[in-house]
């Protein structure tokens, strides 16, 4: 301890420029540094030196200047060490003993290197080699300026780095050695680093860079990690002071490179990407402070551009003498305290010509809203961003911030709270947007084969339609409605002129307790980008956009709503029918032009809200009334109606077999999806009945199937069947005039192209087949078929049953048939007995008939399907009857 | 026949006479047209000065003036033509000729009666000798004739001795016609130019003691136009450019003089290094780049890459890109001194060592600051007008005013004029070679301007299609890169009048002949390729490489060129 003392005795009198350095560096390069409590600081700085000095030579004959001094002679090295070594080094065997003289001898060189030339000599004038020393400190010097041009030196200091001598990473890097160490480093880094292909990556970056005269240099903190650890360590320790090192290294690089680049660019800077450890807003505390962090969000808001003084001159009124360069840090403002030429305290006045300014913006961030947990805020933060990071990024972006995480004093926080707490800031170091692009790139290529290979399966289709909404039991309709959607079709934009949406809209109307709004969520965790609102809860401003006013700026800004919001996405709208009709009319520009127009408040302009609009409404009472057309049936005007593309109809029907089913699946869905056996798979046997043969598509995987078709697929229309499409059309025109349902208009060609892409871009094809189109005129007619009354639903299915048939299984054909025989048997038997039939008995003759009408004629696979026998029916070949049990 | 003394033997003849001006098409001879008139004015001497574009022009032009006239100067036509058979002048009439086409055609070297050649002594003209070409032809006649004469019995008498000698004669008569056709072909096989009309003009003022700094600034606007235009080599232009200097220097020394009064509407005149860049002063430096043919060859400046490259270039230089994208007058004033410095540095960088090449500015008074290439390129271009209000004779006129002092508003149009037509010559550039419409045809490369390409009315211009072709050349070769590519010749046909059906066929010699001696032996070529095909051609320009051709007999034209050339 007492050797301790004494080596900080010293220490303090020999090294002034090391203390004065370590004392003004820090607080105004680093600002962290001034709200720690002054005694534990110093206290460490003291422990560290000691602790140095113990570790390094143990001897408390000498001081530790000299022994620093002496350490490069080999001579000297031995007869130090020999009084260290009676200490405890006695048992090394030469060559252990010789590897770690070199380290040492490294470390000390290095540590000459670092102070040498700042000590004063007027302790060690008098000491024996004097002669020598000159030369010495001479190469010393030499060598420090050199840097690392030497390779074998540069590998030498690697080691010494990481090595603080007990300093915290801050001060160590602010240290003037360190600083230099770091600096010829990173200039190495980038003069040397060498990618996998042979490449001069940097040399390459830096002259794009200055081709288009940026100053950003963007280095990949991987790479630097992975040839540079030290510097990847200390970065995120102490970014203020090594981003301030590799600005200055970097622009030496730049300069060598482009000697006049200066002329173009004052000042480069380093930007760290990549930075392995993402935050959210939420988790920031206070062990983040002053550190390089990586977080993520969406700018709600922007100011303006401001100048912010960088280099201030100041006018002294009384004499004219003109104060400074001062520069200013971010955090404090560096005044003036007397005038150097009248010693007149001030006040001073800026000099406002030579003054240097800078940009600088501030944005806020918020959490992106689908990673905000449910019942809380989203947080937001401020982030400050200067230089040429001003406007790299408006309202509404999501971005992907790395920056350093600073407190600052506001007056106005402490008085508040009654003690005193610090509002902290990014300070921007670098900004990626994350756009629908990043979405694909986030892709691994593991998962591109998955897609591929899934894209392969014949039945991707079906398996599409199946995965969708697996807990919901049935509905195939919907959920290929549903599918559809979420893959949308191509939007077009001839010549420029107008645009026709690609995004298909869909309308789900039927009785309550089917399911619809268990659709609608799904819809919501499923889509890429999707907005939930209820009919309830929007209004026509809330759902387009609204004028406000900024309470900061006071101007009048624009704030989007859902629709907007829900741009190159899906905008989920429930309980349709209870939105007010003039809310509803607000929506018709966005469903089919895909644009919202505003003007108000002097604001006049259009936004872009190309979304697929998904709605669920109610029927009119409650109940779906068959009866009656769909347009009686709910409350919703023709040109909305005829804005969907898809209308499903969703009735809740008696049907004993189909409801036990239900029930079944609903049951063992409650088992199985207990959180306590959330991994148990024993719930697995229950299977929807008409998707058994079918493996479901994992929710991830869809989500990344989706989000991949929509990116890469562009499906285009090449030797369509056109006649196909007409005469539907036509037939379909005809019909609606008949009964007086929906309007069938133009649309709904459309409609159906867009379907047919929509089909084509699930199974990853790039031209839309003939299967495409069979599948979406299928839709289309059921679609239409199922807004018919009742009484003339049969009759057009009749008519269309050649459309209506594709794609469906035959045995999904004859269950149907069969069940109607059913149905039949068991009217008749209720209205004739009046009592409910156990077991109802069909010949097989009959069904044969039937089957025969729709081209089947070999009715034995039917038996023996899973389907058949799960609706319980059973096949009694010796009676020729088919026997169903209730 | 050459002429020594030029003020004897030319001035003062002409003097109190009445002269006849032809005049030709082109900067040099404005220039040179322009000094001569400053001198006839000075002198008082009446003169008339007639335009002429073309052969047949020139024969109208001499057919309508030439009434009671004894002395015609022709200004940068005519050597290359036998003008007695052209023309068939009186046997009174003296012609001066001060051309820079070569060669000169030798009857009018041997000419000492009618034909006078205004030359600068320096110049070297290989001619033939004498006895070669035409006076061994007479003797010869005249022998042929005498024999024919001989009385008959004598003829008798000597027969066989006659007979022999006939022979001989013959055989010397073969041999010799051989040999003349070999020395001419020779002689005349490559066209090429000698010195600026105008510096001879310049010369005679300078022996006259009436220079002045408008003269010799014109004199230095037709050597920089022939730098320009390919017509002399670097290194003849750098002589003749010390030579100017020694002028320059001894005209505008005077200028320093801090108490000069005359000095803010005076025109002073220096010697400046300047860079190869098109109206850089008048335009962006970035647009200036893209736009001349050093820089746009070198870097390939109509690629992605090329692009990238001048990104680069002016970075090195420390220019930043939105200086370079504007007027370079609105520039920084620090960019604006330095950048001359910055480019010739960074330039060695890229491979653009030549991009710097002494010249001339002229200041007028404190406003205007034109430097020659930039004078020259815009007095081209309002020569090469392509507005169709204006006949040639106003253009011709137009240019001439151009480059007096006081029509400076024309020489900005000019300016403006020149950088539509870069432009034009740039985007036709990278058009045919995105389209890849340079063929090799074997012994040289063709391009054929299709008709209706939206600056194809620029290419009916004979000299702004030889700028095209030169910098389509270049490009070619510097992109592909081809040892057998640079040594190919160039021919560019573009359409000349779409209503005659006509196409205008320019001749660009290879590269290096380019560079060095800038020799055509197109001019040849084509007059053979005509006549062998039997193609309806017109070799009616003065340069000989340059031929209006029938579009209908394209092929068959160039199909012989090409058997022609192998």
């Amino acid at each position: 301890m007492a050797d301790q003392a004494q080596s900080d005795a010293f220490s303090d009198p020999t090294s002034p420029g090391e203390d004065e350095r370590s004392g003004n560096v820090a607080p105004t390069s680093s600002p962290g540094r001034s709200d720690l409590p002054p005694f534990e600081d110093e206290s460490e700085l003291h422990g560290g030196d000691g602790l140095v000095e113990e570790e390094e030579d143990g001897e408390e004959l000498f001081g530790d200047r000299l022994e620093r001094d002496y350490q490069p002679i080999p001579e000297l090295d031995r007869y130090a060490r020999e009084g260290l070594d009676d200490d405890d080094y006695d048992s090394m065997d030469p060559e252990a003993r010789v590897a770690a003289e070199r380290a040492m001898r490294k470390r000390d060189r290095e540590e000459g290197l670092a102070q040498g030339r700042m000590r004063p000599d007027l302790l060690y004038e008098d000491s024996d080699d004097e002669q020598e020393r000159p030369a010495r400190r001479r190469k010393i010097a030499e060598r420090a300026a050199e840097g690392v041009e030497d390779d074998g030196e540069m590998m030498e200091s690697i080691e010494n780095l990481e090595d603080m001598k007990g300093h915290t990473v801050r001060e160590w890097v602010s240290m003037a050695a360190p600083r230099l160490e770091i600096y010829n480093r990173f200039k190495n880094f980038l003069f040397n680093f060498v990618d996998n292909k042979g490449h001069n990556l940097y040399a390459a970056k830096i002259k794009q860079m200055c081709e288009a005269n940026k100053e950003s240099l963007v280095v990949d903190y991987n790479i630097l990690a992975s040839h540079e650890q030290v510097l990847a360590f200390f970065l995120p320790e102490a970014p203020a002071e090594m981003l301030t090192i590799f600005d200055e290294a970097a622009k030496e690089v730049v300069l060598s490179m482009f000697p006049k680049y200066q002329q173009i660019a004052k000042e480069i800077h380093v930007r760290i990407a990549e930075l392995p450890l993402v935050e959210e807003l939420r988790t920031l505390r206070q062990l983040h402070l002053n550190q390089l962090i990586r977080t993520s969000g969406v700018v709600t808001s922007s100011t303006g551009i401001l100048p912010q003084l960088s280099m201030i001159k100041y006018d002294c009124p009384k004499c004219g003498f003109v104060l400074g360069p001062f520069y200013q840090n971010q955090n404090q403002e560096v005044r003036p305290g007397t005038c150097p030429e009248c010693q007149s305290t001030g006040p001073f006045a800026i000099n406002m010509e030579q003054t240097l300014y800078k940009n600088y913006q501030r944005i806020t961030i918020q959490e992106s809203p689908g990673k905000v947990a449910a019942g809380r805020l989203p947080r937001s933060k401020d982030a400050v961003l200067l230089g040429d990071l001003v406007d790299s990024c408006k309202p509404g972006d999501e971005i992907e911030l790395t920056g350093t995480y600073h407190n600052n004093y506001d007056g106005s926080l402490n008085t508040s709270n009654g003690f005193p707490v610090f509002a902290t800031v990014i300070q921007a170091n670098y900004i990626t947007k994350r756009d629908d692009k990043m979405a694909v790139a986030s892709l691994t290529d593991e998962d591109i084969k998955t897609i591929v290979s899934l894209s392969k399966d014949e039945r991707i289709g079906e398996r599409i339609f199946a995965s969708i909404a697996p807990s919901i039991y049935g509905h195939e309709d919907i959920k290929r409605a549903l599918a559809l959607t979420l893959f949308g079709g191509e939007a077009k934009n001839p010549g420029d002129k107008h645009k026709v949406r690609g995004d298909i809209n869909v309308l789900l109307c039927g009785d309550p307790g089917t399911a619809k709004s268990q659709f609608l969520k799904y819809m919501e965790k499923t889509a890429p980008r999707a907005v939930f609102t209820t009919g309830q809860g929007a209004s026509a401003v809330g759902l387009t956009a609204y004028v406000q006013k900024n309470p900061v700026s006071r101007e009048w800004t624009l704030e989007a709503g859902a629709l907007v919001l829900a741009d190159k996405g899906v905008c989920i709208i429930d309980e349709f029918d209870k939105m007010n009709d003039a809310d509803r009319t607000s929506i018709h520009e966005a469903m089919e032009q895909q644009s919202i127009s505003i003007s108000k408040a002097g604001i006049v302009t259009s936004l872009q809200a190309r979304c697929s609009i998904i709605a669920a409404a109610n029927p009119i009472g409650g109940r779906y009334n068959t009866s009656l057309t769909f347009s009686e049936n709910v409350d919703l005007t023709e040109p909305i109606l005829s804005r969907f593309d898809i209308l499903c109809v969703v009735r809740d029907t008696v049907d004993p077999v189909q409801d036990e089913l239900l029930a079944r699946f609903v049951v063992s869905s409650h088992m199985r999806h207990h959180p306590a056996n959330a991994d148990k798979e024993e719930g697995q046997k229950i299977e929807l009945p008409n998707t058994s043969g079918l493996e479901k598509i994992p929710q991830e995987i869809l989500k990344k199937y989706i989000i991949y078709a929509k990116e890469k697929v562009h499906p285009k229309l090449h030797h369509m069947d056109q006649d196909k499409v007409a005469k539907m059309y036509s037939d379909l025109r005809r019909e609606s005039m008949v009964t007086g349902s929906i309007p069938i208009t133009v649309r709904h060609i459309e409609s159906v192209i867009r379907m047919a892409e929509a089909h084509a871009r699930i199974h990853l094809h790039e031209y839309v087949t003939e299967e495409d189109v069979n599948m979406s005129i299928r839709v289309m007619l059921e679609s239409f078929i199922d807004t018919q009354k009742y009484s003339v639903m049969r009759s057009m299915k009749k008519n269309f049953s050649r459309y209506l048939t594709f794609r469906r299984d035959n045995n999904e054909l004859l269950l149907f048939i069969i069940k109607q025989l059913a149905q039949e048997q068991m009217s008749f038997h209720r209205t004739r007995y009046g009592t409910e039939q156990e077991i109802i008995e069909i010949s097989e003759k009959d069904l044969a008939d039937k089957a025969r009408q729709i081209n089947i004629h070999n009715l034995s696979a039917f038996y023996d399907c899973p389907a058949f026998k799960a609706n319980k029916f059973t096949h009694d070949s010796n009676r020729k009857m088919i026997v169903q049990t209730i | 026949m050459l002429i020594s003394d030029i003020r004897l033997q030319f001035y003062d003849k002409i003097l109190n006479k009445r002269v006849l001006l032809l005049v030709s098409h082109d900067v040099d001879a404005l220039c040179a047209c322009k000094i001569l008139q400053s001198l006839f004015h000075c002198d008082h001497i009446q003169y008339t000065i007639v335009a002429v574009t073309g052969k047949q022009d020139l024969e109208r032009a001499y057919l309508e003036h030439s009434d009671q006239l004894e002395f015609v100067v022709l200004i940068n036509c005519g050597a290359n033509l036998d003008l007695l058979d052209l023309l068939q002048p009186e046997e009174n009439v003296t012609f001066f000729v001060c051309d820079s086409h070569r060669p000169v055609h030798v009857h009018n070297v041997f000419n000492t009666n009618q034909i006078k050649l205004l030359v600068n002594s320096g110049d070297e003209f290989n001619f033939p000798a004498f006895e070669d070409v035409i006076h061994n032809e007479h003797s010869d006649d005249d022998d042929s004739g005498n024999e024919s004469d001989e009385p008959s019995g004598k003829r008798r008498r000597f027969d066989e001795e006659t007979l022999e000698r006939k022979m001989e004669k013959r055989r010397k008569r073969r041999e010799w016609h051989e040999n003349k056709e070999k020395i001419m072909y020779e002689y005349e096989e490559f066209s090429y130019h000698g010195t600026a009309a105008s510096l001879v003009m310049y010369d005679l003022a300078w022996k006259l003691s009436q220079d002045t700094n408008d003269l010799l600034w014109w004199a230095i606007t037709a050597l920089t136009n022939q730098l320009i235009a390919k017509k002399i080599d670097r290194e003849k232009y750098v002589s003749d450019v010390t030579e100017l200097n020694r002028h320059v220097s001894r005209h505008n020394h005077r200028g320093n003089e801090e108490e000069n009064p005359l000095s803010v509407n005076s025109m002073k005149v220096s010697f400046v290094p300047e860079l190869q860049l098109t109206l850089y002063k008048h335009w962006s430096l970035f647009e200036s780049m893209k736009h001349s043919s050093y820089t746009a060859c070198t870097l390939k400046l109509w690629t992605l890459k090329g692009q990238k490259k001048l990104h680069e270039f002016l970075a090195d230089m420390g220019l930043p890109l939105t200086q370079s994208k504007q007027k370079f007058t609105a520039m920084d004033k620090d960019f604006k001194d330095n950048v001359k410095d910055w480019v010739e540095t960074s330039a060695k960088k890229f491979g653009l060592e030549n991009i710097s090449v002494p010249s001339f500015q002229v200041q007028f008074g404190f406003k205007h600051k034109f430097c020659a290439f930039d004078v020259a390129f815009s007095v081209d271009s309002l020569l090469e007008s392509v507005s169709n209000s204006k006949s040639a004779e106003e253009r011709f006129m137009e240019a001439l005013d151009c480059l007096s002092r006081k029509y400076i508003s024309k020489l900005e149009d000019g300016v403006e004029l020149c950088k539509q037509q870069m432009m034009g010559v740039v985007n036709q550039v990278q058009t045919l070679l995105d389209m890849k419409k340079v063929v090799s045809a074997g012994p040289f490369l063709y391009a054929f301007i299709p008709d209706g390409t939206p600056d194809s009315k620029f290419f009916s211009r004979p000299n702004c299609l030889m700028l095209l072709g030169r910098f389509l050349l270049e490009a070619y070769v510097k992109l592909y890169n081809r040892r057998r590519s640079r040594n190919l010749p160039l021919v560019v046909t573009a359409p000349f009048d779409t209503a005659d059906g006509t196409s205008l066929v320019v001749g660009i010699p290879p590269l290096p002949e380019l560079e060095q001696a800038s020799r055509n032996f197109f001019g040849k070529a084509f007059e053979q390729a005509a006549s062998k095909t039997g193609s309806r051609t017109l070799h009616d320009h003065f340069e000989p490489s340059v031929v209006v051709l029938k579009t209908e007999d394209r092929s068959k034209f160039f199909d012989a060129l090409i058997s022609l050339l192998q």
